[in-house]
């Protein structure tokens, strides 16, 4: 599949100025709009004055129980920075950010699919505790099967395709190379319980991973295709680019 | 009475080897295959970017660099390719320059561990209210406050050209050796 190149332009600038809009001032914003809303709700006949509707207010008991439940959620926070603290919104604006990027680049990257027909997955940031790790008091201990080789391997397994190899190496230095359209990717985002549902990075929250191209020449090297052949592009559905796994 | 030879060079077996370079050497193809490597290169300078020094450097990070880093995006051109990251903030270090508040009376800054990278409001100030003297007290061991801040510039930031240039050429390189050189 090729995507034309003013499209593939116009979706990573969009994605890019959309996430870098979202700031925390925008954040806090947005959630002491839904403080006022919820103030509206359980003060409704100065909305109705001001509207100058006729209609008088009937308060019944659902209405009551309602008011009463709102009013006690309120009485917790002091303003919308409270709630977008208590809401978490920042680190869940800062997971959505990496995954338009990751679209973005899931979307571009098969455009130079005769060049680069293969992704390496592989650390890109540090991690204090790594996936394959929990934090005890006497440092890191491991989770058996959790780390990204053990998903590699298992995603690899269930994809049904010949179209990646084994991981490379460790956790921390290695890598797993996969053809783009092999179904791998796919699975790797959707296999365990902390994945995000996509076919490209993040596949999970705070994973550090990420993905390069690489090479034809070292794809043909390393025995994913041969040389002559031509490599397929990731299917990208446009409808499901953001789906979240049910 | 002359001789003349006439060779047909589409008739040539070693045609179709100099078609796949000639089209391996086309300005868009080229920029493909700098495009990747480039963003890579650059993602991973500004992932390092430097902390600052003394105290602060053993302080938790607080993902500038990083952020900055997944900011980095590579478009391909015919024969060009451009890069641009997308993280505020990082103009004014590359460019350095003054910082002044706009709607605050003052900038502040953790100094602490716990308040590194973050804000006042995160510790018990509420904007619009009265701040009670003992969280005023906490605040100030928490951050420094100052009417402006300047950053002196720091080209480390961008890479410069011969670097960019350095990155493309080991690419196209890669890109056109034989894989029986390889193998």
């Amino acid at each position: 599949m090729s995507v034309p190149l003013a499209y593939e332009r116009s979706l990573r600038k969009q994605m890019a100025a959309f996430g870098e809009a979202v700031d925390q001032r925008t954040k806090d914003e947005l959630c002491q709009k839904m403080l006022d809303g919820l103030k509206s709700i359980i003060h409704p006949i100065q909305e109705f004055r001001e509207r100058n509707l006729a209609q008088g207010v009937t308060t019944g008991e659902t209405t009551n129980s309602l008011t009463g439940e709102i009013t006690k959620l309120l009485t917790q926070f002091e303003g919308g920075r409270a709630l977008a603290a208590e809401m978490n919104i920042g680190f869940k604006i800062d997971v959505a950010q990496r995954v338009m990027r990751g679209a973005g680049h899931f979307v571009s990257d098969q455009t130079d699919i005769d060049e680069y027909p293969a992704w390496e997955f592989h650390r890109l940031y540090e991690r204090d505790v790594p996936r394959g790790y929990k934090g005890g008091k006497g440092g890191l201990i491991p989770v058996p099967d959790d780390d990204w080789p053990s998903r590699w391997a298992e995603a690899g397994e269930a994809c049904g395709d010949d179209d990646w190899l084994e991981w490379e190496g460790d956790d921390q230095g290695g890598r797993g190379v996969a053809l783009k359209s092999s179904g791998i990717w796919a699975l790797l985002g959707s296999l365990r319980d902390d994945t995000l549902g996509n076919a490209y990075y993040p596949f999970a929250f705070n994973s550090g991973f990420g993905t390069d191209g690489v090479p034809y020449n070292e794809c043909v090297q390393l025995g994913l295709l041969q040389d002559g052949d031509r490599p397929e592009s990731a299917k990208i559905d446009f409808a499901k680019l953001f789906e979240i796994p049910s | 009475m002359s001789l003349s030879a006439q060779i047909s060079i589409t008739a040539d077996n070693a045609t179709p080897a100099v078609a796949e370079l000639m089209s391996s050497t086309q300005p868009r193809k080229l920029a493909m295959i700098c495009r990747d490597p480039l963003r890579a290169f650059w993602r991973d300078r500004l992932k390092k970017y430097p902390r600052l020094p003394g105290k602060f450097a053993a302080f938790p990070p607080t993902g500038f660099g990083e952020e900055s880093a997944e900011s980095v995006q590579a478009f391909a051109g015919e024969g060009t390719v451009q890069l641009t990251a997308n993280k505020q903030g990082l103009r004014l270090r590359y460019e350095g320059g003054t910082v002044t508040p706009v709607k605050a009376k003052v900038l502040c800054f953790g100094i602490a561990p716990e308040s590194y990278g973050k804000s006042p409001y995160e510790f018990g100030l509420v904007q619009g209210q009265k701040t009670p003297d003992e969280v005023k007290q906490h605040l100030k061991k928490l951050f420094a406050f100052a009417h402006s801040v300047t950053f002196q510039p720091n080209l480390e930031v961008v890479p410069v050209n011969d670097e960019f240039q350095e990155v493309a050429m080991a690419a196209i390189s890669r890109s056109l050796e034989p894989q029986t050189l390889k193998s």
